[in-house]
């Protein structure tokens, strides 16, 4: 061996030249079908053998894989000429069904914790690994768990590029209430909310922050030069206060602005009033709003109102 | 009829190859290596080792690397392999960080050789990108910590026991609640992994995020597999109703000629329900239990209190 590495020449005495065609004529039939005349040129023109087979020596190496265990095909091209190929050898990834399932269970234990690039990367390799075991069920039982699998997967990715860049685009969106039509925004970021996923930015029709649901954007239609706001855009500044024992965690459009034991006073800047209100319902008395009155007064008002349908509903 | 005589074949070139499919396998004896490429009679003389080296040296040549170590052979470099890309070894990576923390099984077993399998048959290229460093840094799961894979590890094993707990937690106030509950399964929330009980009176299910876990204890009681969770029904109108998508524990019972929709939700911890459902506003209305229909009047009401 060391001489080989000097001299970089094959000799009888140093390695097995009959094992060393068998691993090329495998890799080749593995790689595509060949026939006799192009495995006679790989073998001739390979730097260490500088040799032909013969037909006969060639059926001997094929009987030889075929015992090993590699299903072997004679497959005629357009060409009308008789190739062969590996269809399947021992090689190959093979798993049990409860492999498999094991698989997937730690997939799904992933699968909320992962963000968007991540769930679309895993369920390639999911894809990827199908593939090659020759299970369709196992592909189609990785998209289930993924939650992309009414989502376009090409198209998910333009938005995340748009999301990058904070590019304005015009998507072709199938609205529930209006039926399919074009709207335009610019694209801020993918998010995950109770297995859905949404498109978030600032939209033009209603001049506001918004969240368009990934699987009812039908298609990207345009994606602009520059980035203009859109004319109009309110803007609604909130403070309140978040009694928390913990650090809060926070939306993009919210900033800590003081901080006392357990009080935390936060201020948030956004277009969309609906998506705050939500945000603070849902945190309960954990939350007191302090400024603006006005908005303050609609919340204290809507709690009137939940309140009153629970006694005269 | 004429008998079929067997097809010509070479023998060491079968031998090589099923030597290779043990490689795949994990690691080989030197042992059963040499008795294999010598028919089983094996007698000390150096002829064996002689072939055996010729077949290792093209296999070397050839570019599937086996290296001897203590006497057992492993394979570096692989004959068959798969083109894995960046992205492919980030999710598998991902895979095995996830699989490290399960508790020990079947499961952990087969997810473990699930990515065995794979990482035998890496290309230069994936064991490169292996061997740079670690690819699962942009996910960030809280359970990468060893303090908290720890306890991923002991809240699998109340699961799998199937014993009664004593448990000590922290609510979002950071008030001390006691709680005998039977443990369900844990689970993983926005990056949060949680514990998830029934709790012994009321059949409530709570979701307590393992970090807020003060104490456990398991008493000599085993779960009653008959306690069902307290299902709750509630009502949603309007554009909610419209757009409204059902969790994969819930179902929806009816549907009103106002247009309302009826829901059935099992199996969720009733304060995140709770939460979940102020965020609807005049949009929902809870119908039954009273119970929790009286929780959520309570909710309202100290929010309420805050402006009064």
């Amino acid at each position: 061996m060391k001489e080989f590495i000097k001299t970089k020449k094959i000799t009888y005495n140093l390695m097995s030249f009959t094992a060393f065609k068998a691993l090329i004529l495998f890799s080749e039939l593995a790689e595509s079908p060949k026939s006799y005349s192009e495995i006679c040129d790989i073998f001739y023109n390979h730097p260490y053998l500088h040799e032909k087979i013969s037909i006969d020596t060639l059926r001997v190496y094929i009987n030889s894989l075929k015992r090993f265990g590699c299903e072997i095909k004679r497959v005629k091209g357009d060409d009308k000429i008789s190739k062969y190929v590996i269809t399947s050898h021992p090689f190959e990834l093979k798993y049990n069904p409860e492999q498999l399932q094991s698989a997937l269970k730690v997939f799904k234990s992933l699968v909320k914790n992962m963000d968007i690039e991540e769930l679309i990367s895993m369920e390639e390799f999911f894809e990827k690994i199908g593939t090659y075991i020759k299970n369709e069920d196992f592909i189609n039982e990785a998209k289930k768990v993924s939650l992309l699998k009414d989502i376009d997967k090409n198209l998910l990715k333009t938005l995340l590029e748009c999301c990058e860049k904070k590019n304005q685009i015009i998507i072709t969106y199938a609205s529930p209430n209006s039926g399919e039509k074009n709207m335009e925004l610019i694209a801020d970021k993918i998010e995950l909310t109770n297995g859905k996923i949404y498109l978030c930015g600032i939209g033009f029709e209603y001049k506001e922050y918004g969240t368009f649901l990934v699987n009812r954007i039908k298609s990207v239609d345009d994606i602009k030069s520059e980035t203009t706001m859109p004319e109009g855009l309110q803007e609604i500044k909130v403070v309140y206060e978040l009694y928390n024992n913990k650090q809060p965690e926070l939306e993009s459009y919210e900033t800590i602005i003081e901080q006392t034991d357990n009080t935390f006073v936060v201020e948030a800047v956004t277009s969309n009033k609906f998506l705050l209100r939500q945000r603070l319902l849902a945190l309960g008395p954990n939350c007191k709003i302090i400024s603006p009155d006005e908005f303050k007064n609609e919340f204290v008002a809507l709690l009137k109102d939940m309140k009153a349908g629970y006694y005269c509903g | 009829m004429a008998k079929k005589t067997p097809e010509k074949c070479n023998e060491s070139c079968i031998k090589m190859f099923e030597f290779l499919k043990r490689l795949y396998n994990g690691e080989v004896e030197f042992k059963w290596v040499i008795e294999h490429f010598s028919d089983g009679q094996y007698d000390g003389t150096s002829n064996t080792h002689v072939t055996l080296n010729k077949y290792l040296n093209a296999l070397k040549i050839f570019g599937v690397k086996v290296k001897k170590e203590n006497g057992k052979y492993h394979m570096l470099s692989p004959l068959y392999k798969i083109n894995f890309d960046l992205n492919d070894i980030k999710s598998i990576n991902n895979l095995k960080k996830a699989c490290e923390i399960l508790p020990n099984g079947k499961n952990k077993s087969n997810c473990e050789e699930f990515i065995r399998e794979l990482e035998i048959r890496y290309d230069k290229s994936a064991q490169s990108v292996t061997q740079v460093g670690d690819t699962t840094q942009s996910l960030h799961l809280a359970f990468y910590h060893s303090e908290m894979a720890e306890q991923i590890k002991l809240c699998e094993k109340y699961c799998q026991d199937k014993l009664k707990l004593e448990l000590i937690y922290t609510d979002d106030k950071g008030e001390e609640i006691n709680l005998l509950a039977s443990p369900i399964e844990t689970i993983y929330k926005k990056r949060k992994v949680c514990l998830k009980v029934i709790g012994s009176n009321g059949s409530r299910v709570y979701e307590i995020p393992i970090d807020n876990i003060k104490s456990v204890k398991q008493l000599p009681s085993s779960v009653n597999s008959n306690s069902v969770p307290t299902t709750i029904v509630y009502k949603i109108k309007n554009r909610l109703a419209k757009n409204y998508r059902l969790r994969d524990w819930e179902k929806l019972q009816d549907i009103n000629s106002d247009g309302s929709h009826v829901i059935v939700n099992k199996d969720e911890d009733f304060n995140v329900l709770l939460n979940r459902l102020m965020r609807y506003g005049t949009e929902c209305e809870i119908i039954s239990p009273k119970f929790i229909k009286d929780e959520m009047i309570d909710l309202i009401n100290k929010t309420l209190s805050n402006y009064q």
